[in-house]
C-alpha cells in the first residue's frame, strides 16, 4: 500500500434546500424568496465566503451531501447549483472538484405523481423521470467512472477518490417513508469500481444523502432516514478500505468512527449539518445551520483515517460563527476523529499517564503532558468529556486535576 | 470653526451611537468611550456607598469601570495607581429584573423568601468575585505553573468554606459552574444534605467576607491595603424586605468589602435593617448617598461627551481629525445665545441696542416706568434687566419667528445645547448623537438643521414618556400641564421672567398617583430635582425642581433658572391627605386629571 | 422536595389546518374535547362547529370548564345555555389559578376516561381561546407527561376581534418569570418582545427592562385585515429602537414557534435571552413554550401581568376567523 499521503481539505455542504424552505435569501430564488426573515441579518453566502477565505485557504474541494433543494424543481436546481458554483469561485476550487449528490428533496413529486395518472397501471417510467431530472441541471465534472443512476459515479482526483451513490434516488411520490435506497444496480457498481481501487494510496471518500446507520440522539423519535441497505454498504465500505463517509438528512450533525470484523480499517461516518434550511426542519429551531471543513491528515497504526472536522454556525448578528459543543452539536469547534478505543481504553490510558507520572516524580504539583502530546484516542475524544474523564482517573488516585485541556494541566497529590 | 461632520455626507456604514445601553459594553469598549470623571474617580473610598443616579445617567458603567479588569486599562494616573497597588478591587453583581423575578413570591413564607434571595446574591457574587480573581491571577502570577496553583489554592479553600466536594473542581470555571447549577436547582435540592448551599444562605455577602482574607492573602496582596468593592447594580428592582437585607450588611460591615449600590431616584425606600429598630445612618455615618446626575455644564460632562463623540465618530473611519463635540457640530461665534440670535436674525437686526430695546419694550408698563427711573444706573439696567431678560427675549423672538409660514430658525443648536438638552445624561446625549449622525449622512448640519433634529427629537421623548411604567399617561399629562403654564409665562403679553424651574404646591403631593408619576419623572430626568431631595428620598414643598431641558426645547423655555415657579391647585380643589385619584388609562382622562387639578402658577 | 420541572418535547409536532382537519376525522379511539364556558362569545364557537361534524357514535368525553368569575357577564350566560342545551356539564374549579384547574381536570380524566388511559389511543382536544395565560400555557407540557406516546394532543385557536385594550401600564411587581431560569450575572442578555398592538405597555415594558440587545416580532399575516399595519403604526418607535425584527405566521403555529426557538437558540451564545411576549394568544402560548422546550438556563419568558390598580373592563370577544392550531404526541 503506497502512502504518498498529502493533506486534504474539503468543504462540506449539505441539506441546502435551496427555495421556500430555506432560511436565508441567499439560497433561493428571488421571485420566491423564505419569509419571516431577521431584519437586518448578516449574509449566510457572504460570510461563508469569507470565513472559508480568512481560515482555509487551500480548500482542495466542495462536497454538497444532498437536498439540494426544497422540492425539486427546475429553478431551484438550477439556482443552487449556479450559487454553488459562485461560492467556489469565490474560494478559489475548481468546478471540477465540486460533488454533488442528491437527496429525497431533490425529486420533483409533481411529476413523480404524473406515473398515477395512468393508474391502475403505475408508469415506472415517470418515476425514472422524476429521479433522473436533477441531473439536468445538476452535474458533476470529470467522471472517471458514471454510476447507473444520476448524480452517481467515482472521481478520481490527485490527492483523493470520491465515491458518489444517490440514496434519493427511489424517494418518489409513492415512498411512504423518505428513507433511502440505493437499490441493486447501484450495490453491484459500487462492487465493481472500489475493488480495483483498494490499494491505490489515496484518501477514500464516500457520499450519500441517507444515514447508513441509526445514530442516537438526545432525544428519542421514530427514525425513519436511514438507508434500507444499511448495514450492506457499510459492511462493503470496509471491506474496500474506505476512509470516511459523508451524508446528510437529518440536519443534526454526528460524528462516528467504527470498525467491524472484516473491515480494512476504521471508517469514520460523517453527518454534516444543515447549511440553510428553515427551523422547523431543524429540530423546532432547537439545533443551529451549519458547515463544516473536513481535513484528512494522516492514518494511524490501524491505518485509519485521521482528521479534523472544523464546525461553523450561522448567527444573524456575525454571520458564521465557531460553533461550540453541544447536546444538539456534539463535536468540538475542531474535533478531531479517527480513534476507535472504548471508553475503557481511554480510561486506561489516562491511568496510565497519571501512574507514570506519580512514579516518576515526588512533588506535589506534577505537569501533566501538554494537550497536544496525549495519545490519539484522547486527542479525538471532545475536550468536555476529556476534561471529565481525566478528572475521574485522578480521583482513583487520590489525585486532583488542577486546570483544564487544552491549556496548561497539573496533577495535585492530595 | 470648520464643521468636520460636513465629511459624513454620504456614508453608507452603521451609526456608531445607535448603541446606547451600556450594559453590553465590555471593558475595552468602556475604557474607549468613557472618560474618568472626576466623580468615578472619588468611589475609590472606603465608605459603603449608595449610588443614586436618572435613567441613562451612567451608573451601570461607573460601577462596571470599578471592577478590577476595566480599571487596569485605563490609562490615567489615578487609575492606575489604584490597579498597580491593588488597592480596590471591584466586581460586578446586577440585580436585573429576570434575577429578581426568578425569586419566589408572596406565597413562600418571609424567611424562606428571604433566604432564598441570600443564596441567590451570595451566588451572584461569588461568580462575580471569581471573574476579577482570575484577571488577579493572570496579571500577579506571569508562570502558568504558579497561576495554576494559586487559583487551586484559593478553589480549595472556598470549597473547604463553603463544604464544596473539591476534587472534581480544577479551575474557577467549574466552580462557578458549581455555583450555577446549584442556583438552577435550588428549590429542588435538601439543603440539609447539601451543606454548601445553607453555607451561601447567609445573609447577603457573608460568605464572601469570610473568604476575602485568603483570597487576598494567595493573590499576594495585603489584607489591610486591600479593598474589594461589592459593585451592586439595577438595585431599583429590589423589594423593601431585600433592601433591608443589604441595609444589614451596610450597618454590620466594613472594609475590605465595601457597598457600592446603584439605584434610581426613590427607590431607596427604606434604610431600615433586619433588626427591629436599627436603620443605616447617611452621611457619613455608615453610608453615604451620591447622585451621579451630572451638571450639562460641567466639566466632567463636557469631557465625558467630547471623549465619547471623538470614540465613536473614529470607529467611522472618515475623520482621523482630532473631534470634539464643537468641531464635530460647528460652532457659530462663541457658541454663546447671541451668537445664534444674530446669526438668525442679522448683524444689523441683532445690535446690543437693537437689543435692548427690544427687551424694554416687551416688558409690562410696571416694569418700563420702572426703566425709566433707572435708566442712566447701569448697575440697576445692565444685570438685573438686560442680562436678567436676554435670554427670555431671544426665546420668544424665536418662538414667534418660527412659527411665520415656511419660516424655520437655527436655535436649538451647538454644543452647548446638545449638552443641555442632555441634561448630563450620557444616554440622551448618545440618542441625540444618533440622531445628528443620521442627518449628517444627508445633509450639512447647518444650525437649522441641528435645529430640526433637536426639536423632533425631543418632541419624541416626551411624547414617549407616556410609555413609562404605570404612570406614564399621568405623568405626561402633568409634564403638559406644567410646561404649558411655564410656556404661557414666558410667552405672554408681557415678557416676564421665567425658565424651568418650579416648586410643587404641598397639596398636591398628597395625592399618590401625582407624587408617584412626578418621582417616576425625576427617575427617567424628565423632571430635574435638587440633590437634596433624591438624598432625602422624598419630594416635598420646597424640593427644587426643573423641567427638563428637553421639555424646555418642546415649550420653548429659556434654560435658565429663573424665579422659581409655583404650581398649585385652585383653592377651591379641596383634597384629603389620603386622596387617590383612579389611575387613568389613556392620555384623555390623563388630561382630564389634570384639568380637574386646576394648576395654576402662584408667583 | 419538589421535583425540577421536565422539559417539553413537542413529539412530532404539527400546525394544523382545522377544515382538513375536520374533513379527516376518524373514528378510533377516544376524543377529548377540553372547552371553556366564559363571558366570551367565543368560548363556544369551536366547539359549536366541532360536534357538527363528529359523529355521535364516536367516543367523545366533553369536558367544559366554568370559569369561577363573572358568572353572570356578557355572553357567560349564554355559552353557559349552550353547554346545557347540548346536555354538556359545566365543571367550576374553586378557583380560576392553575392548580385548582389542574386539580380539577386531573379528577376529570380519572373520571372519564379511566383505565381507557393505558389501553386505546386518545385524542385530547383543547380549545385555548378563552383561557387565561395561567391555563393555556402550562397545559401543553401537562398534558405531554400525562397522556402516553400514542396518544395525540390538540390545540386549537379561534381568532377575535379586540377593541384596543387600555389599562395603566405594568409596573415592576408585575413582571413574572413564567418558564426557563436567569443564570447568574449573564455578561450579555437579549431581549425578544412581542408585539401587539398596546404600544404604552409595549414601550412601559420597554422603559423598565431597559434592554441590552432588543429584538422585536410580531405576527404577518395578521388575523384581520389592517392588523400589520397596525401593529407597525402602534410600535413605530420600538422596531425603530430594535436591533433586529422578524415576523411570524400566527397561523402556522410549528413555524412560528420554531421560529422563535431558533432565533433563541442563536443569541444563546451570546448570554441570556428573555423572551417577553405579547399579542394574540398563539404567539404568547408559542413564546411561553420555548424556554421549556430547550430546557437550558439562561433562557426565560416574562409574563406581564395587568396592573392591579385598575378594574379591569370586560371584553365580549367574537369570533372573527376560522380555528387553527397545532398538534404532538404524549411522551408517558
Amino acid at each position: 500500500m503506497s502512502q504518498d499521503l498529502r493533506q486534504l481539505t474539503l468543504l462540506i455542504l449539505s441539506d441546502i434546500h435551496f427555495g421556500p424552505d430555506s432560511c436565508s435569501k441567499d439560497f433561493s430564488n428571488e421571485d420566491n424568496p423564505p419569509k419571516h426573515l431577521v431584519i437586518p441579518s448578516t449574509s449566510m453566502k457572504d460570510s461563508l465566503i469569507e470565513i472559508i477565505n480568512k481560515q482555509h485557504k487551500q480548500l482542495d474541494g466542495i462536497i454538497v451531501t444532498g437536498d439540494l433543494t426544497s422540492k425539486g424543481k427546475p429553478s431551484e436546481l438550477k439556482g443552487c447549483f449556479e450559487k454553488i458554483i459562485e461560492i467556489a469561485k469565490q474560494v478559489c476550487v475548481d468546478n471540477d472538484n465540486i460533488f454533488f449528490t442528491f437527496g429525497n428533496h431533490d425529486i420533483d413529486w409533481e411529476i413523480s405523481k404524473l406515473a398515477e395518472l395512468e393508474k391502475p397501471v403505475c408508469d415506472a417510467l415517470y418515476l425514472e423521470v422524476a429521479a433522473s431530472f436533477c441531473q439536468i441541471y445538476v452535474s458533476n465534472r470529470n467522471c472517471s467512472s458514471p454510476g447507473p443512476v444520476p448524480g452517481s459515479g467515482l472521481f478520481k482526483r490527485d490527492k483523493f477518490e470520491i465515491y458518489i451513490v444517490n440514496s434519493g434516488y427511489f424517494s418518489t411520490h409513492n415512498q411512504s417513508y423518505s428513507h433511502g435506497k440505493l437499490g441493486e444496480k447501484q450495490f453491484q457498481w459500487l462492487s465493481s469500481v472500489m475493488a480495483p481501487m483498494i490499494d491505490s494510496g489515496k484518501w477514500k471518500i464516500f457520499i450519500l444523502h441517507h444515514h447508513p446507520f441509526k445514530y442516537s440522539y438526545p432525544s428519542v423519535v421514530e427514525d425513519i432516514s436511514c438507508l434500507e441497505e444499511g448495514s450492506d454498504l457499510c459492511d462493503l465500505l470496509g471491506k474496500n478500505n474506505i476512509d470516511i463517509v459523508c451524508h446528510g438528512h437529518r440536519h443534526h450533525p454526528q460524528m462516528y468512527t467504527k470498525m467491524r470484523s472484516g473491515w480494512v480499517s476504521p471508517i469514520t461516518f460523517f453527518c454534516a449539518g444543515s447549511l440553510s434550511v428553515n427551523e422547523t426542519e431543524r429540530r423546532l429551531g432547537e439545533i443551529h445551520n451549519v458547515f463544516h471543513v473536513l481535513s484528512l491528515e494522516t492514518r494511524d497504526s490501524n491505518h485509519a483515517a485521521i482528521g479534523t472536522i472544523t464546525t461553523y454556525r450561522y448567527s444573524t448578528a456575525n454571520g458564521w460563527i465557531q460553533s461550540e459543543a453541544s447536546d444538539m452539536i456534539p463535536l468540538d469547534p475542531v474535533q478531531k476523529f479517527g480513534a476507535i478505543e472504548t471508553l475503557i481504553e481511554k480510561e486506561s490510558e489516562i491511568t496510565n499517564i497519571i501512574k507514570s507520572l506519580l512514579n516518576s516524580r515526588s512533588d506535589i504539583h506534577i505537569d501533566m503532558p501538554q494537550y497536544n502530546s496525549l495519545p490519539l484516542c484522547l486527542l479525538c475524544t471532545p475536550i468536555k468529556e476529556l476534561n471529565a474523564l481525566f478528572k475521574k482517573g485522578a480521583i482513583k488516585h487520590n489525585t486532583k486535576i488542577v486546570g483544564e485541556y487544552p491549556n496548561v494541566v497539573l496533577l495535585k497529590r492530595l | 470653526m470648520e464643521r468636520i461632520s460636513s465629511k459624513l455626507k454620504g456614508y453608507k456604514g452603521g451609526n456608531p451611537f445607535h448603541e446606547s445601553q451600556s450594559r453590553t459594553y465590555g471593558d475595552d469598549k468602556i475604557v474607549s468611550e468613557f472618560y474618568p470623571t472626576s466623580f468615578y474617580l472619588s468611589l475609590f473610598n472606603v465608605q459603603h456607598e449608595i449610588l443614586l443616579g436618572t435613567r441613562g445617567s451612567g451608573k451601570t458603567v461607573l460601577l462596571k469601570m470599578l471592577s478590577y479588569s476595566c480599571l487596569k486599562k485605563y490609562s490615567h494616573p489615578v487609575a492606575n495607581k489604584v490597579a498597580s497597588e491593588k488597592s480596590f478591587i471591584g466586581f460586578y453583581i446586577p440585580l436585573h429584573l429576570e434575577f429578581m423575578g426568578s425569586l419566589p413570591g408572596q406565597n413562600i413564607p418571609y424567611e424562606d423568601r428571604l433566604k432564598y434571595f441570600q443564596f441567590a446574591l451570595n451566588c451572584s457574587a461569588a461568580k462575580s468575585l471569581l471573574s476579577q480573581v482570575i484577571e488577579l491571577l493572570n496579571d500577579i502570577y506571569l508562570i502558568t505553573k504558579d497561576k495554576l496553583i494559586r487559583e487551586n489554592n484559593i478553589i480549595e479553600y472556598m470549597c473547604e468554606n463553603w463544604f464544596i466536594e473539591n476534587k472534581k473542581i480544577s479551575s474557577i470555571k467549574d466552580l462557578q459552574d458549581y455555583l450555577e447549577s446549584i442556583y438552577n436547582k435550588y428549590q429542588y435540592i435538601d439543603t440539609k444534605k447539601e451543606r454548601s448551599i445553607s453555607i451561601l444562605e447567609q445573609p447577603v455577602l457573608i460568605p464572601i467576607v469570610n473568604i476575602l482574607p485568603k483570597i487576598t492573602e494567595v493573590l499576594g496582596l495585603d489584607i489591610q491595603k486591600t479593598n474589594w468593592i461589592a459593585c451592586i447594580d439595577e438595585a431599583e428592582f429590589l423589594k423593601t424586605e431585600f433592601i433591608r437585607s443589604i441595609n444589614t450588611f451596610i450597618r454590620s460591615e466594613k472594609r475590605p468589602l465595601i457597598i457600592k449600590m446603584a439605584t434610581m431616584p426613590f427607590k431607596h425606600c427604606t434604610r431600615e435593617t433586619n433588626v427591629d429598630g436599627i436603620f443605616i445612618e447617611p452621611n457619613g455615618n455608615d453610608f453615604d448617598y451620591r447622585v451621579i446626575d451630572m451638571d450639562c455644564d460641567s466639566q466632567d460632562f463636557i469631557c465625558l461627551t467630547d471623549h465619547l463623540c471623538r470614540a465613536r465618530i473614529k470607529k467611522c473611519g472618515v475623520i482621523d481629525e482630532d473631534i470634539t463635540l464643537e468641531r464635530f457640530l460647528g460652532v457659530v461665534g462663541k457658541d454663546d445665545l447671541i451668537d445664534y440670535y444674530k446669526k438668525e436674525f442679522g448683524e444689523d437686526d441683532a445690535t446690543q441696542d437693537i437689543i435692548d430695546r427690544g427687551i424694554i419694550k416687551s416688558l409690562s408698563n410696571r416694569r418700563q416706568s420702572h426703566y425709566n427711573v433707572i435708566i442712566e444706573d447701569h448697575t440697576k439696567v445692565e444685570r438685573p434687566l438686560i442680562h436678567r431678560f436676554e435670554p427670555v427675549y431671544f426665546m420668544r423672538r424665536m418662538k414667534e419667528e418660527s412659527s411665520r409660514g415656511n419660516r424655520s430658525v437655527g436655535w436649538f443648536a451647538g454644543a452647548t445645547i446638545v449638552r443641555r438638552v442632555s441634561d448630563g445624561n450620557p444616554r440622551r446625549f448618545i440618542q441625540i448623537m444618533n440622531d445628528i449622525f443620521e442627518k449628517a449622512r444627508k445633509s450639512d448640519l447647518t444650525p437649522k438643521n441641528q435645529h430640526r433634529v433637536i426639536m423632533n427629537y425631543c418632541k419624541r421623548c416626551l411624547q414617549w414618556s407616556e410609555g413609562l411604567p404605570e404612570y406614564g399617561v399621568l405623568l405626561r399629562a402633568i409634564l403638559e400641564g406644567i410646561g404649558t403654564l411655564l410656556e404661557k409665562r414666558v410667552h405672554g403679553q408681557f415678557m416676564m421672567d421665567g425658565g424651568c424651574h418650579f416648586r410643587i404646591q404641598g397639596r398636591l403631593y398628597d395625592i399618590k398617583s401625582i407624587r408617584n408619576a412626578l418621582e417616576l419623572a425625576i427617575a427617567y430626568s424628565l423632571i430635574i430635582s435638587d440633590h437634596q431631595t433624591i438624598e432625602e428620598n422624598i419630594i416635598k414643598q420646597n424640593s427644587d425642581l426643573r423641567l427638563s431641558y428637553l421639555c424646555a426645547v418642546c415649550y420653548w423655555l429659556p434654560m435658565r433658572k429663573g424665579d422659581p415657579q409655583i404650581v398649585k391647585v385652585a383653592e377651591d380643589i379641596l383634597y384629603t391627605k389620603n386622596a387617590i385619584i383612579d389611575l387613568p388609562v389613556n392620555r384623555k382622562e390623563a388630561r382630564k386629571v389634570v384639568r380637574q387639578l386646576k394648576l395654576e402658577i402662584f408667583t | 422536595m419538589s421535583k425540577p420541572p421536565e422539559r417539553l418535547f413537542l413529539t412530532n409536532a404539527h400546525t394544523l389546518n382545522y377544515e382538513r382537519w375536520v374533513g379527516n376525522l376518524t373514528s378510533d379511539g377516544i376524543r377529548i374535547l377540553i372547552t371553556t364556558s366564559g363571558y366570551e362569545e367565543r368560548s363556544t364557537y369551536w366547539i359549536n362547529k366541532t360536534i357538527k361534524k363528529i359523529k355521535p357514535s364516536d367516543k367523545n368525553i366533553f369536558i367544559t370548564i366554568g370559569f369561577n368569575e363573572y358568572r353572570n357577564e356578557l355572553s357567560r350566560k349564554f355559552n353557559d345555555e349552550y353547554y346545557i342545551k347540548k346536555k354538556i356539564k359545566i365543571e367550576i374549579p374553586k378557583t380560576d389559578g392553575w392548580t385548582d384547574f389542574r386539580t380539577l381536570l386531573l379528577e376529570l380524566f380519572t373520571q372519564k376516561i379511566g383505565a381507557d388511559l393505558n389501553k386505546n389511543p386518545i385524542e385530547i382536544h383543547v380549545d385555548y381561546s378563552c383561557m387565561p395565560r395561567v391555563w393555556y400555557c402550562r397545559l401543553p407540557m401537562f398534558l405531554e407527561t400525562y397522556f402516553k406516546k400514542s396518544d395525540k394532543i390538540f390545540f386549537w385557536y379561534t381568532p377575535g376581534e379586540y377593541p384596543k385594550a387600555e389599562y395603566p401600564s405594568a409596573g415592576v411587581e408585575d413582571f413574572q418569570i413564567f418558564s426557563g431560569k436567569p443564570s447568574l450575572s449573564p455578561l450579555f442578555r437579549t431581549h425578544i418582545f412581542g408585539l401587539g398592538f398596546d404600544r404604552i405597555r409595549s414601550q412601559a415594558i420597554w422603559s423598565v427592562i431597559d434592554p441590552d440587545n432588543l429584538i422585536c416580532f410580531y405576527s404577518e399575516p395578521g388575523t384581520r385585515p389592517g392588523y400589520v399595519e397596525r401593529v407597525k403604526k402602534d410600535n413605530k418607535e420600538l422596531l425603530q429602537t430594535a436591533n433586529y425584527t422578524f415576523t411570524v405566521p400566527i397561523n402556522d403555529f410549528i413555524y412560528m414557534y420554531s421560529k422563535i426557538a431558533s432565533i433563541v437558540q442563536e443569541f444563546k451564545n451570546m448570554g441570556d435571552v428573555i423572551i417577553v411576549p405579547d399579542g394574540p394568544k398563539p404567539l404568547i402560548l408559542a413564546s411561553s413554550l420555548v424556554p421549556l422546550f430547550l430546557n437550558q438556563t439562561g433562557i426565560v419568558c416574562f409574563h406581564v401581568t395587568k396592573n392591579k390598580n385598575i378594574v379591569e373592563k370586560l371584553v365580549d370577544v367574537k369570533p372573527a376567523g376560522e380555528p387553527f392550531g397545532f398538534n404532538y404526541y404524549g411522551t408517558l
